[in-house]
């Protein structure tokens, strides 16, 4: 299984923003559809956070906790999701929302 | 007695004039510490109130205007200050009896940032003007909260005993 490391400042953009790509081009949606979801099919992944302007909940919602609408199972979200963050705010809710939309999707 | 201070007076005047200066000097750092901390906290409720005010202005314009998009940037790296400032307070030392209110600061901290940084101001979702000054008045009571929180983590530092 092959290991990849994503960086959202250099491979997607500086100023991740909104959650939905109809409305920002540098959506939580585009992220998720383009480069993350794709990325953790194929195996591991590490995403830094850093270098960014900063996240809004709606991007980090969507693009993390969209992986579990769009078909990913929670389990191996868990294995194969890595998060490398200066800011423990980030990382701590990214892991908030995937385990909610794993609780919604299971009830 | 008179023999034993001829002999020894001299160590024991030595003894209280270091100890007195360790405990001023003690009570030098608490001062100094809790100014930081003060000053910390007094920095963070400025970064909460820019946060609310920059929900506000985003409000004031069409959502997917560059006016509503800057707001939205703006509150993003007003929380990365508000992280910044709270990862100080989290990770230095403090009395045990403090770690229940860094936790309370830590769930109002993460209210507020999903309060402040979703569907308020991202532009994808339209709300129903209840819907919004639901969300408002829900984001000022948590920020209020998190506030409270910070000035109960400093008395438990610093005026409790």
């Amino acid at each position: 299984m092959q290991t990849k490391m994503i960086s959202i400042a250099k491979d997607f953009s500086t100023t991740p923003a909104g959650r939905h790509a109809k409305f920002h081009p540098a959506s939580g949606e585009a992220f998720r559809d383009s480069i993350l979801l794709p990325a953790l099919r194929q195996g591991v992944v590490t995403v830094d956070l850093d270098g960014t302007a900063g996240y809004g909940s709606s991007f980090l919602e969507e693009a993390f906790g969209g992986l579990i609408r769009n078909g990913l199972a929670a389990e191996t979200v868990r294995q194969r999701l890595k998060l490398k963050s200066s800011m423990t705010v980030y990382s701590d809710r990214i892991w908030r929302y995937i385990e909610d939309e794993a609780e919604r999707v299971a009830a | 007695m008179a023999a034993f201070l001829a002999q020894y007076g001299v160590l024991i005047a030595a003894a209280v004039a270091i100890a007195g200066w360790q405990v001023s000097n003690w009570q030098a750092n608490r001062r100094e510490l809790r100014k930081e901390v003060r000053q910390d906290i007094s920095d963070l409720r400025s970064a909460v109130e820019r946060v609310c005010a920059g929900v506000r202005e985003h409000q004031k314009h069409e959502r997917s205007s560059r006016e509503a998009a800057l707001a939205s940037v703006a509150v993003q790296q007003d929380f990365v200050l508000l992280e910044l400032r709270l990862a100080r307070i989290r990770e230095r030392p403090r009395k045990s009896k403090s770690d229940v209110f860094v936790q309370e600061i830590r769930n109002n901290q993460e209210r507020f940032f999903d309060l402040s940084t979703g569907d308020l101001i991202d532009g994808s979702v339209m709300l129903t003007p209840d819907q919004v000054q639901n969300l408002v008045t829900e984001q000022h009571v948590t920020a209020a909260q998190l506030e409270h929180g910070l000035m109960k983590f400093f008395f438990s530092e610093f005026d409790a005993h």
